[in-house]
């Protein structure tokens, strides 16, 4: 990634943060962590309780999904879905068609891409 | 219009075009074979290699046999995973043949799934190692420590032992009641419609009761158990620092300088890691990218960030090396997973919407920069924050471009886990929620944390589906980043300094930890194909990947974000967001994507590929 005005003046010239004074930086940052604080012990908990959320976090509590993960990996259902669509598919003839329709998919996510790169990206 | 070359002090070649008064700098310099030890590319690329080759060295062996401790008997067991798969095999051939899924052939799927290498006696000594801060809810300094007596009261508090017990006193009735449903139906040769239906919902039922087990055991239980973490942390952060302080000294960096930003930054990533692992921010769903990026900010728009912090901000090295270990887990074998409809609904769509959304954000948006469409484009497309990442570092965004992007993905992210799957229980007809809704889903929401939350929330086979779809796009991440690469190299990069490139040219141009993060891919695919899915999942999957490569990258892509929060200033933020364009730009996209997908998915599912539907959800076929 290409460096910032940010990183050139961090570097030059020491800390970053505005040139207010000492005193109202620090409280600037005690601020923050309150707000951040309030937002984990009162704002999350009441959203957590809404009509709409209630359900689905009851899920994810009782199931202990980590719904805040990125990658599929990491998260154990997945490792199960990958499972049981292993078990599930394994019963399906893997004939020269099942072969040839996933090539189809693959030209033709290569066919897009080109008309992309040729005509759309220009 | 012609263009002066020369070489300036630094080495590089300074373009001056004529009848343009700026320079324009590029990196056009000669490739050496000095450029192996002294650029970022390539260390990104050994790290990442020496930690995958760590983890195949000590989890590949353990496909025939690895030790393990047997907690309830407390002694050391051992495994021959070969042998028990082909045993467990042989039942589920002979089980399948009946109409639907019985017990037994659950029991023996179950007992392979549990065939991991991970939780071998070295595989869970790397985990306590290099495991992140536990779970907590209402005292943050539980993340890294708890005494036994606090653990106690916690557990009293929590009454997760009583939730347990229940849990799983209900899973052994069900489980009971699943065997004898099963041993009726069988009796009767499997061809009374009203036995097999009775079996089928009791087996259905035993299996819910199951993962609410496995869900309390797995977050539920450890949570509360004592433990001590500071130590780990310190003796990980000196590890990680010696890691990329070696590949810092040979750049030509000062190794301690480096360690000793290194301190305040692991600091920094241990509190985006705390805040993270709270039980209601889990719920939500905000996971530590986004306060990796708050707290550095929050840092940095105060106080400052100290000078002495700086030599360890090192994004792009965090960025890079992290990414050579995502490459591992890309294993093209998972595009036979769901055959050919999640094919076409990941790899079809995905492009598509992508293309069209950045043709969008340049000639209607008028977007200034490139970069950042290019970011926001695969993160809204592909997967959120993993492609927003690659993306990012192929095409060479600001750091403001990413954490901007990362920014839009999880908000949104937050608001589809909870309406999507509102919406397709209250207008999707009954039978098509779970394949359909499941693709929809899988297909649209940008993290695999909530796809899974949404699936779940649906039922098993949405959340099977969901994730399978996830799966299959996710493997678009490297590819999108290789063609992103590319098309920077050769279009966008030529038309800024105004000449064409020929192919060196683009070699020397090419970000070459892509290259490293297509290899591990490839590397491991055929390593994946040529094991064998069982044994692939039990020293691949639950080895090499779930033991070494995800522990490590969670870790590097936190220094990243926090290195991202410490260089970002809020003003140079507000100025990528300017009229909202990054906004609009997401949400025409995602539009357009929701529409796309939903599409895609019943036509492939419903018209072209009806034969699937039946084996992706045999109970719900055999109840109708």
């Amino acid at each position: 990634m290409k460096s910032t005005d940010n990183d050139k003046r961090s570097t030059k010239d020491g800390p970053l943060g505005p040139s207010s004074s000492f005193l109202k930086r620090w409280a600037f940052l005690f601020a923050g962590i309150l707000v951040i604080g309030i937002f984990s012990s009162v704002i999350g908990p009441w959203i957590v309780e809404l009509p709409l959320m209630k359900p689905v976090n009851q899920v994810i509590q009782e199931r202990g999904i980590e719904a805040n993960l990125y990658d599929y990996t990491e998260i154990e259902l997945f490792g199960d879905a990958d499972f049981y669509m292993r078990h599930a598919m394994n019963g399906l003839a893997k004939d020269s068609s099942y072969f040839i329709s996933i090539i189809v998919g693959a030209a033709l996510f290569g066919l897009i891409v080109w008309i992309g790169y040729k005509f759309i990206l220009d | 219009m012609s263009v002066d070359q020369s070489s300036d002090e630094t080495g590089r070649k300074v373009q001056k075009v004529e009848g343009d008064a700026s320079e324009i700098v590029t990196d056009r310099t000669e490739t050496k074979i000095s450029d192996l030890w002294k650029k970022e590319d390539y260390w990104a690329i050994w790290l990442g290699f020496l930690v995958l080759l760590a983890g195949v060295l000590i989890y590949f062996p353990m496909g025939e046999s690895y030790e393990y401790k047997d907690k309830k008997a407390n002694e050391i067991k051992t495994k021959h995973p070969r042998v028990e798969i082909e045993k467990q095999n042989s039942i589920i051939a002979k089980e399948k043949e009946y109409p639907f899924p019985t017990v037994a052939f659950y029991e023996a799927k179950d007992k392979k799934k549990k065939l991991q290498a991970k939780k071998s006696i070295i595989g869970t000594t790397i985990k306590k190692w290099t495991g992140k801060p536990h779970k907590w809810t209402s005292n943050p300094l539980h993340a890294f420590y708890m005494s036994k007596e606090q653990a106690e009261a916690v557990k009293a508090k929590s009454g997760v032992v009583k939730k347990f017990n229940d849990a799983n006193a209900a899973a052994k009735a069900a489980h009971k009641k699943a065997k004898a449903a099963d041993a009726m139906a069988k009796e009767a040769g499997y061809k009374d419609q009203k036995l097999n239906k009775a079996a089928i919902t009791a087996i259905k039922d035993w299996r819910n009761k199951k993962q609410v087990v496995k869900g309390i055991k797995k977050r539920g239980i450890p949570a509360h158990k004592p433990h001590n973490q500071i130590f780990q942390l310190l003796v990980l952060m000196i590890g990680m620092a010696v890691f990329f302080g070696i590949g810092m000294a040979v750049m030509g960096y000062s190794f301690g300088e480096f360690f000793k930003g290194f301190v305040f930054v692991f600091a920094i990533v241990c509190a985006a890691f705390m805040m993270a692992s709270q039980t209601t921010i889990k719920g939500l769903g905000i996971g530590y990218a986004a306060w990796a990026i708050i707290i550095g900010m929050l840092i940095s728009n105060t106080v400052g960030t100290p000078k002495w912090v700086m030599p360890a901000v090192q994004t792009e090295f965090y960025i890079k090396t992290g990414l050579v270990l995502l490459g591992a887990k890309i294993l093209f074998g998972k595009l036979v997973a769901i055959g050919q409809p999640g094919i076409f609904v990941a790899w079809v769509v995905t492009p598509v919407v992508w293309l069209t959304t950045y043709w969008f954000g340049q000639k209607i948006l008028k977007i200034k920069s490139k970069t950042l469409n290019a970011t926001i484009c695969s993160d809204m497309s592909v997967c959120g924050v993993s492609a927003a990442i690659a993306t990012a570092a192929a095409c060479k965004a600001k750091k403001e471009e990413l954490t901007l992007a990362v920014g839009l993905s999880l908000v949104f992210t937050s608001i589809m886990m909870i309406v999507m799957p509102a919406v397709i229980n209250s207008v999707f007809p009954a039978d098509k929620v779970q394949v359909l809704g499941g693709a929809w889903m899988g297909g649209t929401i940008d993290a695999t944390g909530a796809v899974a939350a949404a699936g779940a929330f649906l039922g098993d086979t949405a959340l099977y589906v969901a994730a399978t779809i996830k799966m299959i796009q996710n493997i678009l991440i490297g590819v999108i980043a290789f063609l992103v690469a590319i098309y920077w190299t050769t279009k966008v990069e030529a038309d800024t300094t105004g000449t064409k490139v020929g192919a060196i040219e683009i070699w020397h141009r090419f970000p070459k930890f892509v290259i490293g993060f297509i290899a591990a891919s490839i590397i491991f695919s055929m390593a994946d194909a040529s094991l064998g899915g069982d044994l692939s999942h039990t020293v691949i999957k639950q080895g090499v990947i779930k033991g070494m490569s995800d522990i490590f990258r969670g870790w590097f892509f936190c220094l990243a974000f926090v290195s991202i929060g410490l260089a970002t200033n809020f003003r140079e933020l507000k100025s990528h967001f300017k009229g909202g364009k990054p906004f609009i730009l997401y949400v025409c996209g995602q539009t357009l994507n929701l529409t796309l997908t939903l599409v895609m998915a019943y036509i492939m599912f419903y018209l072209v590929f009806p034969e699937i539907l039946p084996k992706i959800d045999p109970m719900f076929q055999a109840v109708k």
